[in-house]
């Protein structure tokens, strides 16, 4: 089932003449559960589409469809309720609030939905998953890069999104803890039926994925990457 | 006094309120368990699952279970057609041994042969009756195992016999091909996984390894620990996978076109997938064409 | 460097605005309250040279000395601005004392006698003086008239201004050249240049001359001002404030401010660490804004004393401009609104302290001249010079601030907080909450300085406030007690003797006019309290020379030892109308005033004495213990009898019983013990019924009477029909103080008004920088707030959240307020006026309305300070807010 697509999504920043094409004619169809590298060069505009997916940024033109749902259809409010009822984020800098433990940091988001209450059962599973619960009390800087993008993850994790859209998550991270950081995506997204889409510039990362979309400025490039119709899923 | 009798009356009409509140919330939510049950798309107004406030967090949340649902039904419908084109392709796997067994039954009848041939050719029955075996051993297993009918356990083992029983199985086709099997040394832990099926994931592995790598190649083992993960890397100098198809060959049935007339199921590397998934693990794949391939196998670490 | 101080200028204009703003403001008052303050001293200089002459000394001299000072012109070590002579030729005791001199013009310029009407005289037999003796010498009003003084009549030639600081009982009369008396006394009257040390000058003066020391008399209230006498060295005031017995705080207090000027210079240096403040939290946030840019610089290779030059560069680019500016502004408003402020700046208002003469006179004295404006040099170079130092100062502090952090917390900026390992989410919170408190608290010494530095403005507000209102109550009490001005019009007796009485019929008849209303008549007598314990010998060493004063010899002293070691002290005696009595009760230190029972109980109330410290004390007595009263008879009344040294039966001896002690009499005698250097003093005072003190001491006549018109009442009406009552009393004189009232009143609106106004701008200044530094609050967090917006806050959450963080801060800042003012500086502000300044009655509070407006203005400050930027921060988007480094 197709949980994700763009119609013809164009994206254009600034006026007239210091006009910036980020994004030109993008169409694109995300499978439910899928694990998607978007793949590009730096400033190819992969970031981009991904705040247009996230709802943090609008398209100049076309259409954005998630969960059958066109989001630019959505009031601000209530485009902002969509996005943390269903999409996750995950960030390059880890973007962890620094004066929250571990523990808070994770439940922020939960508390903006669910007011008061916060299923702490789910909260532990969630930290043991990530291999955080030890490190629950800690703050941020206290933590190693790969321990905080895990508490970002779990942070991303914690309203159960059915979209997981991570930004760079291994840009700041050694090869070792990148190992970490991609499994846990790579389980925590078989576990919950998530569908990750992942911007990345490595490549060996990128393959590890189920799909690879490759971006060059801000054109989706085939040819590279899956045959389109080989494998049968492809086409919803 | 009067001021008394007010607030009587401003409590009065709270709780009426908060009354009324109760059994107006426990009427939506009603309804919407009644539009789940009918399996109806519950959204109504269009938007009321993304509005402030709890009830409407329910209605996000049941649309969620929904599609959750849904999809489980999609992809019944989709394995149905699998399981048609799994039996197609069944028979066409079992043909081969079957013909061979035939042959040989028909050979070992018919004509008469020196005791020598004939044990040649009971050696080669049995080979043949193995694979079969095998094959509807494996098939029965990845049935069990996507239908969760024989969960198995998982817990903290020590890896080195795990990987040490894999080698022993496939040692023999290692000297038969005469493939160099390069251990790298290293500390024994304790990994997140169960030790029967886990073997059957390296021996998957290596069996591809063996299987597109040519006589005198070799074959490497590393393990590398990592903070959360521990790495079990085999690698090869085999003929490699394409890059187009790496992400492909962990799909079930999935068959490299290039790879049609050596025999395999197409399932060993999703049954792997799949067992790795129970384990909370994955696999990955990297290769260079021509150069060889390497084959990931992630595990947990130990959790105190 | 200075490219990239411009730059950054440039850059950040609005923190650019901010600190130019805060310099501006900050100079402006800083000038402009200096210029307040020295112009407010210089014209009370002028005033007290008004009242009390245009000279600093006068000395007893023969006619050789005067020829040697003719011939010999400057001497050294002084130079002689003016001096002029004055000469009694002749007295005449009549009903009046009154004075026959003749002075030269030099004499007239300086003590301000200057003819207004007519011609000096010339012939023997003619003179001139002000109105207010001719009018009661019984003068027609037409020059050329004569008047009978003494055996001999005398052409009146000219009417010559008043003289303020008269004795009651003393009058002038010019006279000529020819005039020849039966002696003459010659004074010289001296002025030096009031650029030198007046003492040193007139030291060298006394020596050049062979004056002896004794000789001089200073006209204290003017050479007070310049320098008269030698100050003592700070280092010896504070050794003796702090070590000795009788040294306390506020001996260095007062001390510091008669010898070295306190109050002014203590402003100017409390304005310059206000500026300081002001601008070195404003330049703190400013800098705080852009610690990643500096860090960005040092990651290039700028060393920290690079980056320090370049923000005092800055610093003083702004400075430069904005102080100039500042001082003009801050200058031209005030000289603007000095003039309308007379009464305040003038040095017209009621003072704290006392200058001898009641408020009624001087008010009049000063008449209602503009008064000039003084830019005050001095002060402003000093602000400038200190502020440039500071201002760098405040730069290399932010920098070694920053320094401190390493690089790449400079870069990702501010992680010092208190790491509480406690988790919030365990319970069910509002997160949101925590995360402000978080923010707000994170670090606790950071979070009280913003609380405290917020609620400095409004700390600074309440107290001006605190003091204005009291100043007002103690303005009023002031007015309404024994300075005169309770009444408009006062019918008193120029007489020094106990005999003369207003008789009980002209009160009545007063009483009675339609045109009046509170009409109070006093009964006066002198008495002598005897048996008075002398706990802290304030007696002995106090009145020792007081005893010898002339002015007391024909009361035999003050203050006598007794036999048994206790003192016998003169007191004044009033018996008042229960009506005035009752009025009293404002001025209550303990006891209580109930007319009826004082009567009925034969009681009185005792006017407590002040120490010079402000402090009251009745020889340790309370309310309910006794005196014994000494009162003399009217039978067989001599003017010895006052002295209190002839046998009993010339006096009546009574005990009474204390019913309260007060602070302060409402209506007193001026021509007894109320004279010469004593009524410089609070002189205490015993006060009982008009109806006991007939009973106790047969008197029935009234020593003054103090009149209020009736309402709607001609003003001229009521003084003609006063002066017809008293016609035939005789030595009765008229005093009219309506206008000196009005003027009193307006003056008190002024005051009112203007440091209200003060207080409103340092409110505002202290509003601007709640402001600042709330937005910066914010902003400073925008990284965080990002963060949450893309967890998924809505708009309304957001700004709920932030809502929440300004109505905190303004919460704990009015707590704060609330706190250090209660607690810390009311208790200060208490005693600084109770001791320092000395009002009345410490007991007005701020306004209930003005103290709730205060914290709901801060409030409101605060949550608009952090809605404003909140609101343009969800304008933004969100990516760029979080990919912040």
């Amino acid at each position: 089932m197709c949980i994700l697509k763009l119609q013809h999504v164009e994206k254009i920043y600034g006026e007239k003449e210091n006009q910036v094409k980020a994004l030109r004619d993008i169409s694109l169809q995300v499978e439910e559960g899928e694990f998607t590298a978007i793949v590009g060069t730096s400033g190819s505009g992969k970031s981009t589409l991904l705040n247009l997916i996230g709802g943090l940024d609008n398209p100049t033109k076309g259409k954005i469809f998630i969960k059958n749902r066109e989001i630019g259809a959505l009031s601000r409010k209530e485009l902002t309720i969509f996005r943390r009822r269903n999409i996750g984020f995950v960030f390059q800098n880890y973007s962890l609030m620094p004066v929250l433990n571990v523990y808070d940091n994770v439940a922020l988001p939960a508390t903006f939905d669910r007011g008061k209450h916060l299923n702490r059962r789910y909260m532990e599973e969630l930290l043991r998953e990530l291999g955080i619960w030890e490190k629950r009390k800690k703050y941020p800087h206290e933590l190693s890069g790969g321990q905080q993008q895990r508490a970002a993850i779990a942070r991303a994790l914690v309203n159960k999104p059915q979209i997981l859209l991570c930004d760079e998550p291994t840009g700041n991270l050694d090869s070792a803890t990148t190992v970490d950081v991609v499994g846990l995506l790579k389980t925590s997204c078989r576990r919950y039926k998530q569908t990750i889409l992942m911007v990345t510039h490595n490549e060996a990362i990128a393959q590890t994925c189920d799909r690879v979309i490759h971006i060059e400025d801000g054109r989706i490039v085939t040819g590279k990457g899956r045959f389109p119709g080989k494998g049968g899923d492809g086409v919803c | 006094m009067r001021s008394i009798i007010i607030l009587v009356v401003f409590l009065c009409l709270a709780a009426g309120c908060g009354m009324y509140q109760k059994r107006k919330t426990y009427r939506r939510i009603d309804r919407l368990l009644d539009s789940v049950l009918s399996r109806e798309t519950i959204i109504s107004d269009g938007y009321s699952d993304v509005r402030e406030g709890e009830y409407s967090a329910l209605v996000s949340k049941i649309m969620q279970i929904q599609t959750v649902l849904n999809g489980h039904a999609q992809s019944a419908e989709k394995e149905k057609e699998q399981v048609k084109s799994l039996v197609s392709n069944m028979s066409h796997q079992l043909k081969t041994p079957l013909a061979n067994l035939s042959l040989y039954a028909e050979i070992l009848g018919k004509e008469e042969l020196a005791p020598k041939q004939r044990a040649e050719f009971a050696h080669k029955m049995c080979k043949q009756a193995d694979k079969l075996s095998w094959i509807i051993e494996s098939l029965s297993k990845m049935v069990k195992l996507e239908q969760n009918i024989e969960g198995f356990e998982a817990r903290n083992e020590g890896i080195r016999q795990t990987i040490l029983d894999a080698v022993d199985t496939v040692y023999e086709k290692l000297e038969k091909k005469e493939i160099q099997l390069f251990l790298e040394p290293f500390e024994d832990r304790e990994l997140y996984h169960n030790r029967k099926w886990t073997a059957e994931v390296f021996v998957n592995i290596l069996e591809n390894a063996i299987k597109y790598t040519e006589n005198g190649g070799f074959v490497s083992i590393h393990v590398r620990p990592y903070e959360l993960y521990t790495e079990i890397q085999i690698a090869d100098n085999g003929k490699g996978i394409r890059q187009e198809e790496l992400t492909d060959i962990f799909r079930r049935f999935y068959r490299s076109p290039e790879a049609e007339n050596i025999e395999g199921s197409g399932i060993g590397l999703y049954l792997s997938n799949l067992i790795l998934e129970k384990e909370k693990g994955y696999i990955t794949a990297a290769s260079e064409y021509g150069e060889g391939s390497r084959f990931s196998v992630f595990l947990q670490n130990c959790k105190n | 460097m200075l490219k990239l101080a411009w730059s950054y200028m440039r850059y950040y204009k609005s923190q650019t605005l901010a600190i130019f703003a805060s310099i501006l403001l900050t100079a402006s008052l800083l000038s402009g309250i200096s210029s307040l303050i020295f112009s407010s001293q210089k014209n009370d200089l002028a005033n007290s040279k008004a009242i009390y002459g245009n000279w600093h000394y006068y000395v007893a001299a023969d006619e050789e000395k005067i020829r040697e000072l003719q011939s010999g012109g400057q001497g050294g070590g002084y130079r002689l601005k003016q001096w002029g002579k004055l000469e009694i030729r002749d007295v005449a005791r009549e009903e009046f004392l009154i004075y026959f001199i003749h002075t030269d013009e030099a004499y007239r310029q300086m003590a301000h006698r200057e003819l207004i009407e007519g011609a000096f005289p010339d012939k023997e037999n003619e003179i001139a003086a002000d109105r207010f003796v001719l009018q009661n010498l019984g003068f027609s009003g037409n020059l050329g008239d004569t008047i009978r003084i003494g055996e001999r009549d005398y052409v009146v030639t000219g009417v010559l201004k008043s003289k303020w600081a008269a004795s009651a009982d003393e009058m002038e009369v010019f006279v000529s050249d020819a005039f020849a008396g039966r002696g003459s006394q010659t004074f010289l009257y001296l002025r030096f240049d009031e650029d030198e040390k007046l003492y040193r000058q007139m030291d060298a003066f006394l020596k050049t001359y062979q004056f002896p020391f004794e000789a001089v008399t200073g006209n204290d209230e003017v050479i007070r001002y310049l320098g008269g006498e030698a100050p003592d060295s700070i280092y010896d005031i504070v050794k003796f404030g702090l070590t000795d017995e009788e040294g306390n705080l506020t001996y260095i207090v007062l001390k510091l401010q008669s010898d070295y000027n306190l109050a002014y210079h203590g402003m100017i240096l409390l304005l310059c660490l206000f500026s300081i403040f002001v601008v070195y939290s404003v330049f703190h946030i400013s800098a705080a804004k852009r610690v990643s840019e500096y860090g960005m610089l040092q990651t290039l290779g700028i060393s920290g004393r690079q980056l320090g030059w370049t923000l005092v560069l800055e610093l003083w680019m702004l400075f430069l401009i904005g102080y100039p500016l500042g001082c003009f502004l801050g200058n031209g408003i005030l000289s603007m609104v000095y003039r309308k402020f007379n009464g305040v700046f003038g040095g017209k208002g009621i003072e704290a302290t006392e200058k001898g003469l009641s408020v009624a006179e001087q008010t009049l004295a000063e008449g209602t001249a503009a008064a000039q404006f003084y830019l005050s040099w001095g002060a402003m170079l000093f602000g400038f010079v200190f502020l440039l130092f500071a201002l760098a100062l405040a730069a290399f502090l932010v920098i070694r601030a920053l320094g401190k952090q390493p690089l790449k917390k400079t870069l990702s900026g501010d992680i010092s907080f208190s790491r509480t390992r406690r988790i919030y989410a365990r319970r069910p919170v509002n997160m949101a909450g925590v995360v402000v408190r978080k923010f707000m608290f994170a670090n606790k010494w950071k979070a009280a300085g913003i609380l405290l530095s917020l609620s400095i403005g409004g700390c600074i507000f309440l107290c001006t406030m605190y003091m204005t209102e009291n100043l007002k109550v103690h303005a009023e009490l002031s007015l309404k007690s024994d300075d005169g001005l309770g009444s408009e019009y006062r019918i008193s007796l120029k007489s020094r003797s106990l005999k003369d009485t207003i008789p009980e019929g002209t009160a009545d008849a007063v009483k009675n006019m339609p045109e009046t209303s509170g009409v109070y008549a006093t009964r006066y007598t002198i008495g002598e309290l005897s048996h008075i314990e002398d706990e802290d010998n304030n007696c002995g060493t106090y009145f020792q020379d007081m005893n010898k004063a002339p002015e007391f010899e024909r009361f035999g002293g003050i203050c006598i030892p007794q036999a048994d070691g206790a003192y016998r002290i003169k007191y004044d005696v009033y018996g008042y109308e229960e009506e005035l009595l009752e009025q009293l009760g404002d001025f209550v230190l303990e006891g209580r005033i109930d007319p009826a029972k004082i009567r009925d109980g034969n009681q009185i109330v005792a006017v407590a004495n002040r120490d010079g410290q402000g402090n009251y004390y009745f020889y340790g007595k309370k309310p309910g213990d006794t005196v014994v009263l000494r009162v003399p008879r009217m039978e067989g009344y001599t003017e010895d009898v006052l002295k209190f040294q002839n046998s009993d039966e010339y006096y009546v001896e009574q005990e009474f019983e204390i019913a309260a002690i007060v602070s302060r009499s409402l209506a007193r005698e001026e021509g007894f013990l109320n004279t010469g250097v004593w009524s410089t003093i609070q002189m205490p005072c015993v006060i009982m019924t008009n109806s006991q003190m007939e009973e106790n001491f047969g008197i029935t006549g009234y020593g003054f009477i103090n009149v209020s018109p009736a309402q709607n009442a001609e003003a001229e009406k009521v003084s003609s029909q006063l002066l017809q009552a008293i016609h035939d009393v005789p030595k009765a004189v008229l005093t009219d103080y309506s206008a000196a009232i009005r003027t009193q009143k307006n003056y008190l609106g002024q005051q009112q008004l203007f440091f209200s106004s003060i207080a409103a701008i340092l409110f505002v200044i202290s509003l601007f920088h709640i402001v600042n530094s709330m937005s910066h609050t914010i902003f400073a967090r925008r990284r965080e707030y990002g963060i949450i917006r893309a967890m998924g806050i809505t708009d309304a959450g957001f700004y709920k959240m932030i809502l929440q963080t300004g109505i905190l801060y303004g919460a704990l800042t009015d707590a704060v307020i609330f706190l250090v003012y209660t607690r810390i500086l009311r208790r200060m502000m208490d005693y600084y006026m109770a001791h320092v300044l000395q009002f009345l009655h410490v007991q007005a509070g701020v306004p209930n309305q003005v103290f709730f407006g205060i914290m709901v203005l801060n409030m409101a400050a605060a949550v608009g300070a952090v809605m404003f930027p909140a609101w343009r921060l969800v304008k933004r988007n969100i990516i760029s807010e979080i990919t912040l480094l």
